[in-house]
């Protein structure tokens, strides 16, 4: 079949070219179901990623004068398959990823977009006019086309990596009780792997915010009132809720209760938050009294303010938690002391090791702490994308507005 | 309690537009009160810094966090931006979008002052964050000023008055360094997500719309450079994109898929 030039060159072509893309996919999407991600294992993707790179540098240097190859290079081919791609994207953003109970939806695999035959073709010819049309802005080199390699050079290496590695990545969960040390992991089906290293708990720490001050209905939620709702809870402070004006004269960071006294005694095991207030309503003292959310160890105290409304403490949230750990590695590290908290990872034998989470029931005398562990062979490769498209954008901050009529460049 | 003085923030800030606005208006043939138009506007824009300043002392903490704080940022860019655009083009038409932009985001503020607190959860502690928050509402502001120029072109083809060509050159021109903050902003927080979480992108409802907004965008210049006289288009796409931007930043909570969004705060 003879194309036409007028066909190829219009905004029409492109989109008829990305609709029968689409349309591909969502057959082969209902003949064989989800895409074969987790075939794409360490080797194939690495000869995945060399059969991209190759057929890519052959299209361009042996076909580049077919009319095939040259529309795939050109700003029409990006515009279709930015469109496809973006109209997949938007089937993420519309439809909430995960299990469902709707047929339809399953069928099409609108719930797990990234695992279809269609999401998988709009990436692939994504990638492939990128790169094509990368090659033609290259070949032959100008200086003035660095920025545009940078740019898309750039999202080039990051999505095919990103892509191709994603069946490569491992991510386990670690949980370490108090004094154990723990040499595995398990992965998300409960299977136990084993690691190049081994962690000692030596200590969990958290530290909180001050808790804050509600008043809530009897199903525990809050109303929505004005004044200092959710204000937070310090040693001599005047809050006013609604009508309410609460004075807190003690506040206890780690209060204990030993029958109807409260202490405060900081570094001590089961201790929790407390606060000693005095309601006014009116300028009339309604009630005085201790509150504290409790914990594992101590039931919660409120004050009834009406059958309908309680104040309350809330649970106080985490301002930090960490763990110290002693660890181990194959390559030879013996009891290194290492901290490890939210956002400080730790590097050991090629895994990152992440605080995950905690015994939330036990705040922060959790009697362990959760690592999550990751293995992401291929992140230096897009590391080094994401590094040239930050340049790029960077470039782009200050460019000069092109379009085909301003740029020199020979076009289709 | 600075959020007190949100609302003297406010009216100052709408006053000193409003006067600046009637000069600019009007165009009195008195030289000497040229200044006015050009200073007044200033004072306002210093008013949303000095309120944000103090509000980040009080708290302790960037006030980046709710996304009344947030608003308050975008406001201030928003200002800035279409202020310097002002002075540059002259448009009085970017001045007055640019004033209800920022006035409507201020006046949202004194109708929702979502509580203010301390409290910063432990992901949320960390050299990324400042940049990331700045960097997009930045650009949030850019790319408002592109729909703005968008808009002032649509009325005119409306008004059958002009070929268009001012208003989208305008766009673009600030497309492209919106796109680029885009970007920017966009990758610090798929390298903070995996020193936070350890995944750099994991379709999160609040990513997915990111890079929506992202594609959005790029669409708008892949189909500048390549059809530039499709004018129309570009000004549907440009507004379009900037819809799905607002949907982005504030509408995620209401979406089906934003329900177990890491990124809905507040």
């Amino acid at each position: 079949m003879k194309i036409k030039k007028a066909e190829i060159t219009s905004l029409k072509g492109s989109l008829i070219v990305g609709i029968s893309i689409f349309i591909i996919g969502l057959i082969l999407q209902l003949i064989f179901g989800q895409f074969p991600y987790t075939k794409l294992k360490f080797p194939v993707n690495l000869y995945v990623f060399a059969e991209v790179f190759f057929i890519t540098l052959a299209l361009w240097f042996l076909f580049k004068r077919k009319t095939f190859v040259k529309w795939l290079s050109s700003a029409n081919a990006a515009l279709a398959s930015i469109a496809l791609f973006t109209f997949v994207v938007a089937i993420i953003a519309i439809f909430p990823q995960g299990s469902t109970e709707n047929k339809i939806i399953q069928f099409l695999g609108f719930n797990s977009v990234i695992y279809t035959w269609y999401y998988a073709l709009a990436v692939a010819f994504f990638i492939l006019v990128l790169g094509l049309s990368t090659l033609r802005r290259i070949t032959p080199f100008r200086g003035r086309n660095i920025p545009f390699f940078i740019n898309h050079f750039g999202l080039w290496l990051a999505m095919t990596t990103a892509l191709l590695g994603f069946a490569d990545k491992q991510q386990l969960t670690m949980p370490v009780h108090t004094g154990q040390l723990v040499w595995f992991a398990e992965n998300s089906s409960k299977e136990i792997i084993e690691l190049p290293f081994a962690i000692k708990l030596e200590k969990f720490v958290t530290e909180y915010h001050p808790p804050k001050m509600a008043i809530l209905n009897n199903k525990g939620e809050a109303y929505k009132i004005k004044g200092d709702q959710f204000a937070e809870v310090t040693e001599n402070k005047k809050l006013q809720i609604g009508s309410y004006n609460i004075v807190i004269d003690h506040y206890y960071h780690d209060a204990f209760f030993i029958g109807d006294s409260v202490i405060n005694r900081p570094n001590t095991a089961g201790t929790t938050v407390a606060a000693h207030a005095s309601v006014f309503n009116n300028n009339t003292k309604i009630a005085e009294d201790w509150l504290s959310p409790g914990n594992h160890m101590f039931p919660g105290k409120y004050i009834f303010l009406h059958p309908d409304s309680i104040l309350v403490l809330l649970d106080p949230e985490p301002s930090y938690y960490g763990s110290e750990i002693l660890l181990y590695t194959e390559s030879g590290i013996e009891d290194k002391a290492e901290t490890i908290s939210v956002n400080k990872p730790l590097s050991a034998e090629g895994w990152t090791i992440y605080q995950h989470s905690f015994d939330y029931q036990y705040g922060k005398d959790s009697p362990y702490s959760v690592f999550s562990v990751v293995r992401d062979p291929w992140l230096p490769y897009v590391y080094s994308g994401i590094f040239l498209m930050m340049v790029g954008a960077c470039w782009l901050i200050f460019a000069k507005v092109i379009t085909k009529k301003t740029s020199k460049t020979k076009q289709l | 309690m600075i959020w007190k003085w949100l609302l003297t923030m406010t009216f100052t800030f709408i006053g000193t537009w409003l006067i600046a606005g009637v000069f600019i208006l009007f165009k009195p043939k008195n030289k000497h009160t040229r200044w006015i138009s050009i200073v007044f506007p200033v004072l306002g824009n210093i008013a949303i810094l000095l309120f944000l300043a103090l509000l980040w002392i009080e708290l302790e903490r960037p006030p980046m966090r709710t996304m009344a704080e947030t608003r308050l940022w975008y406001s201030l860019f928003v200002a800035w931006i279409t202020w310097s655009i002002y002075l540059k083009t002259r448009s009085a038409h970017m001045y007055l979008l640019g004033f209800i932009m920022a006035s409507v985001f201020l006046i949202v503020d004194i109708i929702h002052p979502e509580y203010q607190s301390k409290t910063l959860m432990p992901a949320l502690q960390s050299p990324w964050f400042i940049p990331h928050v700045v960097i997009y509402m930045i650009s949030y502001a850019v790319l408002a000023a592109a729909c703005l120029s968008a808009l002032i072109g649509m009325y005119s083809l409306h008004k059958k008055r002009s070929s268009l060509e001012k208003e989208i050159s305008l766009a673009m021109k600030l497309v492209y360094p919106g796109m680029g903050l885009l970007t920017l902003g966009m990758l610090m927080g798929a390298i903070w997500a995996k020193i936070a979480w350890g995944n750099y992108w994991t379709y999160d409802p609040k990513e997915t719309w990111a890079l929506l907004t992202w594609l959005f965008y790029l669409i708008t210049i892949h189909l500048h450079y390549a059809h530039s006289d499709k004018k129309r288009l570009l000004l549907w796409i440009l507004a379009l994109s900037f819809i799905v931007l607002i949907i982005t930043w504030m509408g995620i909570r209401y979406l089906p898929s934003g329900m177990q969004s890491i990124h809905v705060y507040g």
